[in-house]
């Protein structure tokens, strides 16, 4: 049915060695690094010709999805949003952003133990969010 | 294709300016020289007084006047000019009978004046105008963004004045007039000129509703430094008193804070006349490359307060405020948070628990040839919110080393751990818990993962089709947990992401045994631009044993195996049409446990209509299913019409309606609304959620915003955003 | 007032060639023709000087441009280019007509005639009818410029 294994995935030549650069404390920095090394491309922002993912901000928002009897919030929608641009040899693209929803229930008999599910939600959206912007890119390279 | 909506420019033109046909530049007139154009000019050498007759053209640096005749005082500089005369600095242009410049004080006075600020349009008459290089002073004067000679609105003053680097204005003895006729008089109000700085409507808005009548809040705004400023702004409401909002901001290269109170003394609206507050802090701040400091916290009078007087920083439907300060260091492969965590529920719950503090430091090196070493460790003290006594210590430790090997075609991820716990419970006879359990088990995961890609067309476009099937092994021994307590730990949402999870619990209080092989597969289809269209994914858990584990009843044991169904698509029918759906499917129990499914009609921003439909089986004991509207019409460049309306299918009610109807004007804004919500009085039945029908809140508002010149705010679409379900409360990302 | 001492010393006049028409008591001056008096120079390409009846004379010099310089009692000098440059020595009037352009020290006046009123130091420049731009003047206050840096007392 013409599936095959994806081979042709080889990052295009402009992604060989990639820096990233991201505000201080960016979580979001390491996982993306991460989800980098591990696609193959060589983090060395030495290079002059490396490509420069400059992360400008990644924000979480909360939205209301449903109530519960008592008229008080029974899921929240959660949307975490990383805006960024790429930097070709001093040339900057224009920015881009990638979406990643999921929805959430809020219990407020086990308020803690929620926030921890949350974390943990939260650390799976980043990783999400990293493999869009990485496909993202690589779709925007190869143009 | 769209139609081209009238510009903001045609509907709210900025005035033309009072300087018709510019001054042509006198040639080589070098800085801080005076020129002079004129049909006759006189000089008496004695007492070097110049004086120019008959189209007077005088220019200086950037200011530039025209008039009938002036004496300038070679010597000093001063300038005396008389006869209808036009002045302009490049920030305001002003007409007045007389034009007198102190040149020692860099100062001018024009008396009789009508002046113009050239960028914004906002213009006035001023018995005196007194200009120094960036402040324009007015005495007995008046001050409008409307375009119009006979202005909407108008503020006259004894004293205004703007300042063109502040971006505000300022007046005393103000009297605002609506229609010609005068609505408040204040003794003091500043007012934004142009747009930056500070967002949001800082124009006093009026307003009435149902709960709180009348209603006037009038902002002042304090540029303390560059770096810090604040606002206070009086709330006076009809039916509740007055209540006083201040907000403080400050930035610096490494940090910045906000602090909120806003404090009603006593609302008339209660029985005892309560005093309602809220108060907030936030305040982020950094030292050097590896400190970090955050701390964020909302606390409010009574639990009903959100549903009664609103936040900007929580929803009315809110259930809870989460509250927390916290230390970061963070290196390159070494980050250690310390933290405390506390809550605010709102209605009676669960007494929660805080962790006062929690330290925990993740360490991860790189061994090479794809084997990563990390270690987990953590030491929380949890102490019951309403028992003081209920505490206890926990100390985790859980070195892990993992093996992650990915290529283009397939990824093999294997991990093992080996975690330990052990704890200090002071609070032991509740529920059997024992004194100083502790708890060491091993995981083990092995998880392969291949990817298959092939190109397909639809509907001559071009697609990535992705298949990426995997199979995951799962192996935890059973351990007797029931002498832990429970803190921070209950059993996560079970959605598709839940199958590949390795824990079944939150929190480390419960790790749940598991002897268990999970296989499932993702299909994606992705456009040109790497944009996931549609998803569709299956997963399927076999338990080789049974999980024992449970968190406080039995309920959590598992049956022989678990397999869901995950569709998730979203895609544009035509230009203006877009479909979203989400369904999450239950194979054991054949039951949709989710779905979410959203059809949107979208001409442009300013024009949209989406309608909604939500259903989640067995949330908290009761099933959800509602559906829900929200749209908006520009009937025309000043009138729009906006609505959201959703209902609960399951509990057949409204739980929220709104529709509200907008005339806006260059320099105010109309809105009359109607809206039906859930009135949650959470302090009157004693805080126990309704069981029967909650009591609703049905209104009408009236507000009357008056706006500066240039801002381009006619839709309503941010006043859906401000609605229940629209509300998007942005969250800080420090975990 | 400004170069009064001036007028009582004797004028020099030279030129390259003289000429003097005795019927209607002229006296011509060509090419070159420079006028001193004290520190009072005007340089010009022709001059006439007319002798009146009350024994004062009328000078009328022209140039392209004829050339006006005098030292001020201050020292500072004022030089003034016109195409005619003409002084009335009885009615102390200086008139200099034709693309005028006088600067002193820290002004610049420019116009199409300017008269110089040596008794009452007036000095007026007017825009003649036909002539499209307006009289010009440019200058630099002292006090504005001297006060920049004292701080201004009150």
């Amino acid at each position: 049915c013409g599936f095959q294994l994806r081979d042709d995935y080889q990052l295009p030549p402009a992604m060989q060695t990639v820096s990233v650069q991201a505000p201080a404390f960016s979580e979001f920095q390491q996982v993306l690094e991460r989800r980098l090394n591990l696609a193959g491309a060589k983090l060395d922002g030495t290079q002059q010709k490396s490509l420069i993912i400059e992360v400008l901000d990644d924000t979480l928002d909360r939205r209301t999805l449903s109530l519960s009897q008592s008229g008080q919030v029974a899921e929240y929608e959660m949307i975490y949003t990383v805006y960024y641009q790429l930097i070709e040899q001093g040339e900057v693209s224009a920015q881009q952003q990638v979406e990643v929803y999921r929805d959430y229930q809020d219990d407020p008999n086990f308020a803690l133990a929620k926030t921890r599910e949350r974390e943990v939600l939260v650390q799976e959206m980043r990783e999400e969010a990293a493999r869009l912007l990485l496909r993202q890119t690589i779709a925007y390279l190869t143009e | 294709q769209q139609p081209s909506r009238p510009a903001l420019s045609e509907v709210c033109p900025i005035p033309a300016p009072l300087f018709t046909t510019p001054i042509s530049p006198i040639k080589d007139l070098p800085i801080g020289a005076i020129g002079v154009r004129a049909d006759r000019a006189d000089i008496d050498s004695e007492s070097e007084v110049a004086s120019f007759f008959g189209n007077v053209e005088v220019q200086f640096d950037q200011q530039q006047l025209r008039t009938e005749q002036a004496q300038i005082d070679q010597q000093t500089g001063n300038i005396n000019a008389s006869g209808s005369t036009l002045f302009t600095d490049g920030y305001v242009q002003v007409s007045s009978e007389n034009f007198r410049l102190n040149s020692g004080e860099n100062r001018a006075f024009l008396s009789g004046a009508e002046y113009q600020l050239t960028e914004t349009g906002a213009h006035g008459k001023a018995d005196l105008l007194s200009l120094s290089p960036a402040q324009v002073l007015l005495e007995g004067s008046t001050f409008t963004t409307c375009p119009s000679d006979s202005p909407v609105w108008q503020m006259s003053a004894q004293e205004i004045s703007l300042n063109e680097d502040e971006a505000w204005g300022e007046a005393w003895h103000a009297k605002f007039e609506l229609f010609g006729v005068p609505v408040l008089y204040l003794p003091y109000i500043n007012f934004p000129v142009t747009e930056e700085r500070k967002s949001g409507f800082l124009f006093p808005t009026f307003g009435s509703s149902q709960k709180n009548g009348f209603e006037v809040e009038v902002p002042y705004y304090f540029n303390i430094a560059p770096n810090m400023d604040a606002t206070i702004a009086p709330r006076y409401m009809a039916e509740r008193g007055v209540q006083m909002q201040a907000e403080f901001r400050t930035l610096s290269t490494t940090g910045s804070g906000q602090y909120n109170v806003a404090y009603l003394e006593s609302d008339k609206s209660t029985e005892d006349n309560a005093a309602r507050y809220l108060w907030r802090v936030e305040q982020t701040q950094r030292w050097g490359e590896n400190w970090r400091a955050y701390v964020n916290g909302t606390f409010i009078s009574d639990d009903d307060y959100l549903n009664d007087l609103g936040s900007d920083f929580a929803g009315r439907a809110d259930a809870q405020l989460y509250r927390h300060a916290q230390l970061d260091y963070l290196s390159e492969d070494w980050q250690v948070t310390m933290r405390a965590e506390d809550f605010e529920l709102l209605g009676s719950y669960r007494s929660p628990y805080r962790t006062m503090p929690q330290i925990k430091s993740f360490y991860a090196t790189d061994l090479g040839l794809d084997l990563d070493f990390s270690l987990f460790s953590e030491m929380s003290h949890f102490q019951n919110q309403d028992l003081s006594q209920d505490t206890a210590t926990r100390v985790h430790v859980e070195p892990q080393l993992s093996f992650h090997l990915e290529q283009p075609g397939y990824d093999w991820l294997a991990e093992l751990s080996y975690a330990y716990t052990y704890y200090n419970q002071e609070f032991e006879l509740e529920r059997s818990r024992s004194k100083n359990p502790s708890r060491s088990l091993p995981t083990f995961r092995w998880r392969g993962r291949v990817n298959l890609e092939r190109t397909i067309d639809i509907q001559q476009q071009s697609y990535t089709h992705t298949l990426q099937p995997q199979i995951q092994y799962l192996y935890i021994p059973y351990r007797d947990q029931t002498g832990i307590g429970i803190y921070d730990s209950t059993l996560m949402q079970d959605d598709y992401q839940g199958l590949f999870r390795a824990r079944r619990f939150s929190g480390l209080d419960r790790i749940a045994d598991a002897n268990q092989v999970t296989i499932g597969a993702s299909s994606s289809l992705f456009d040109q631009q790497a944009r996931e269209v549609a998803r569709v994914s299956f997963g399927q858990i076999y338990y080789f044993e049974n999980s024992e584990t449970q968190l406080l009843e039995s309920s959590t044991a598992t049956t022989e195996s678990r397999s869901d169904l995950a569709l998730e698509t979203r895609f544009r029918i035509n230009n203006n049409m877009y479909f979203n759906s989400s369904i999450q499917y239950n194979l054991e129990l054949d039951s949709t446990r989710k779905s979410q499914t959203t059809l949107e009609y979208r001409l442009d921003e300013f024009n949209l209509i989406q309608l909604s439909h939500r259903t989640v089986t067995n949330l908290l004991e009761n099933d959800v299913e509602q559906v829900g509207m929200l749209g908006v019409v520009e009937l025309s460049p000043t009138w729009q019409l906006a609505s959201n309306w959703y209902y609960d299918l399951q509990n057949n009610r409204t739980n929220d309606a709104f529709i509200a109807l907008q005339y806006s004007d260059c320099c105010w804004a109309m809105r009359i609304s109607g809206y039906r919500r859930i009135n949650r009085n959470l302090e009157l039945n004693a805080g126990m959620p309704a069981v029967g029908e909650p009591e609703f809140d049905n209104g009408i508002s009236i507000q009357f915003i008056i706006k500066g010149l240039g801002s381009d705010n006619r839709s309503l679409l941010d006043m859906l955003e401000q609605s229940l379900f629209g509300y998007r409360h942005p969250f800080h990302l420090s975990n | 007032a400004q170069g009064r001492e001036d007028f009582d010393k004797p004028i020099q006049i030279n030129a390259e060639r003289e000429s003097f028409d005795v019927a209607k008591k002229v006296a011509v001056f060509d090419q070159n023709v420079v006028i001193r008096q004290g520190s009072l120079s005007i340089r010009a390409d022709h001059l006439e000087v007319t002798r009146r009846d009350d024994q004062t004379d009328v000078f009328t010099a022209t140039g392209s441009p004829a050339v006006y310089e005098q030292q001020l009692d201050d020292g500072s000098p004022i030089t003034a280019e016109a195409e005619i440059i003409s002084y009335d020595q009885s009615q102390q009037l200086l008139t200099l007509s034709g693309n005028v352009k006088v600067s002193q020290e820290n002004s610049v006046i420019q116009g199409s005639e300017i008269i110089y009123n040596f008794a009452t130091q007036q000095l007026s420049a007017n825009r003649s009818e036909d002539d499209a731009d307006r009289v010009t003047t440019i200058f630099m206050p002292k006090k504005k410029s001297d006060n920049q840096n004292e701080p201004t007392n009150r």
